[in-house]
């Protein structure tokens, strides 16, 4: 592969990133607003919670891309490949990171929601000193072993034309049909990125058996 | 033993008479978890200053009692009165008055329950700003003051995971104080500890004492019991079977339930 095709294929890097960066970002916003809807004292809320994250995490990522690109954005309002990746993907993530959340705050010890009650912290206050920190700590090594996921993933949004980097590796393949060295460079370029965030998931995990967990 | 009857009126309650005000005024309090009834029309009285030990068999509802006091677990019957609040448990209770209620109150739990992301001088400081909104500087006052006196002023800056039990015990205490509570509530303080540590923590509560704050504490430590508390009650199967001075219940039980408990704490 000669270097103009390299320089080629690391054009997609912006949109990979873009896409997993995204509906992660997405995700992390809304999930939260989501599990505490999940969590809700009023039954049909919580119901209306339970049933959309089972129906978003049910449906495989491919098929949501391809019902948000092909059906609502050339019937109702077009809609660029891009924008579907990020729709779909940040949908799908919402409904995990509120799982995520979800499972974080279960792993908050119950005692500590009960010494804030005790000594008088408003519920907001219980939620954000003293639930939400140790939340955060917790989710970190889950959310970064689900960022590695949806790297892969956000691989599906070349099929809709998002000129990612899988897609500029098939793109450059079709043009040089050396599908080894392209194909085993887009393979390498994935691992090099999920080395990091696998990284950060082990150091943050250490951390919290040390100022989280007693 | 009339003698002794004279003394304790009427064993099933730990009241005053109505014309006296005690600090905490318990009426036919009663807790339900489902069909089980957890505390069976409880009447108790604590007068301020005193402090109250409360003992009895695992699942008699000791630590349901003291936690319906500050509405952890909401009572479903009866009504409670802490200093000038009295509280009916005929309606679900109000934000208000949880509060008010709690305002008064400071517990101290077997867990210590300290907050682990936050270093000891930020425990006992966070919660004086956001409910008493001292400000950062009076706040640490505070903190320091009474870390002073729990003996653990180098621990300011450190985690809690690197405290010991005792420590960890001890600053719980200290961070309940720092709300200026009328009521100290502890529910078995020591019983996570190791002897040695569990002595560090009963000789803050025995100075505690000594200075005049009004406690409640549930606890397996008859020692602690007859010597730092005034009256020691005696609960089984969500009753108070017996209330009264504490070397009277300990030392001369009168009911056959209590003589059977206190026989098998002393291992006979
Ligand atoms: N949240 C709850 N839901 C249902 N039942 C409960 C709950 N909390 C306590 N109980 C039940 O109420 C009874 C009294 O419990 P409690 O914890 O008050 O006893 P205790 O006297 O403190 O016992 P121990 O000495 O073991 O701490 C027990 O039978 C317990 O199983
Ligand atoms: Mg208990």
């Amino acid at each position: 592969m000669t270097p103009d095709y390299f320089l080629l294929l690391l054009t997609g890097l912006p949109y990979t990133f873009a896409v997993t960066g995204g509906a992660l970002l997405i995700g992390a916003l809304f999930g939260f607003p989501l599990l505490l809807v999940r969590r809700s004292k009023v039954t049909i809320l919580r119901w209306t919670a339970v049933m959309l994250i089972a129906v978003i995490r049910s449906i495989p990522p491919i098929v949501w891309i391809f019902l948000i690109f092909f059906s609502i954005g050339t019937g109702v309002f077009p809609i660029s490949p891009l924008s579907a990746a990020l729709v779909g993907f940040g949908l799908i993530a919402t409904a995990n990171m509120a799982e995520i959340y979800r499972g974080a705050l279960i792993a908050v010890h119950h005692g500590q929601t009960e010494a804030a009650q005790a000594l008088n912290l408003s519920p907001f206050h219980t939620m954000w000193d003293v639930i939400l920190p140790q939340m955060v700590r917790v989710c970190l090594p889950v959310a970064a072993t689900y960022a590695i996921g949806l790297l892969k993933d956000a691989a599906i949004a070349s099929t809709i034309g998002v000129p990612d980097l899988t897609y500029q590796g098939r793109h450059i393949t079709q043009m040089t049909l050396q599908g080894l060295s392209v194909m085993g460079s887009v393979g390498i370029i994935y691992v090099l990125i999920s080395l990091p965030i696998a990284w950060i998931a082990r150091v943050t995990e250490a951390h919290i058996r040390k100022t989280v967990s007693l | 033993m009339d003698q002794a009857a004279s003394v304790r009126p009427d064993p099933s309650t730990a009241t005053l008479p109505e014309d006296v005000s005690p600090l905490v005024r318990m009426r036919h309090l009663c807790k339900w978890f489902g069909e089980h009834e957890v505390l069976r029309d409880i009447s108790l009285d604590v007068d301020s200053g005193e402090v109250l030990a409360i003992v009895g068999p695992s699942g008699s509802g000791k630590s349901t009692l003291l936690r319906c006091i500050n509405l952890l677990e909401e009572p479903s019957a009866g009504s409670l009165n802490v200093g000038e609040l009295t509280v009916e448990f005929d309606h679900p209770v109000k934000r208000r008055e949880r509060k008010a209620l709690r305002q008064q109150l400071g517990m101290v739990f077997q867990s210590f329950n300290l907050f682990p992301h936050m270093t000891v001088l930020e425990n006992i400081c966070l919660p004086q700003r956001r409910v008493l909104g001292r400000k950062r500087d009076e706040a640490e006052a505070v903190a320091k003051d009474l870390l002073e006196k729990v003996g653990l002023t180098d621990k300011a800056a450190a985690f809690p995971s690197n405290c010991s039990g005792g420590q960890q015990q001890r600053i719980a205490i200290a961070r309940a104080l720092a709300l200026d509570p009328r009521v100290m509530l502890f529910d078995e303080p020591t019983s996570a500890l190791d002897p040695e540590l569990g002595l560090e923590v009963l000789s803050v509560m025995f100075s505690l004492a000594q200075s005049g704050m009004t406690m409640i504490v549930v606890t397996h430590e008859m020692s602690f019991a007859e010597k730092v508390s005034d009256r020691t009650l005696f609960m089984a199967e969500g009753k108070i079977v017996e209330a009264g001075p504490s070397a009277d219940v300990i030392r001369r039980p009168q009911s056959e339930r209590a003589r059977r408990f206190f026989r098998a704490v002393n291992g006979l």
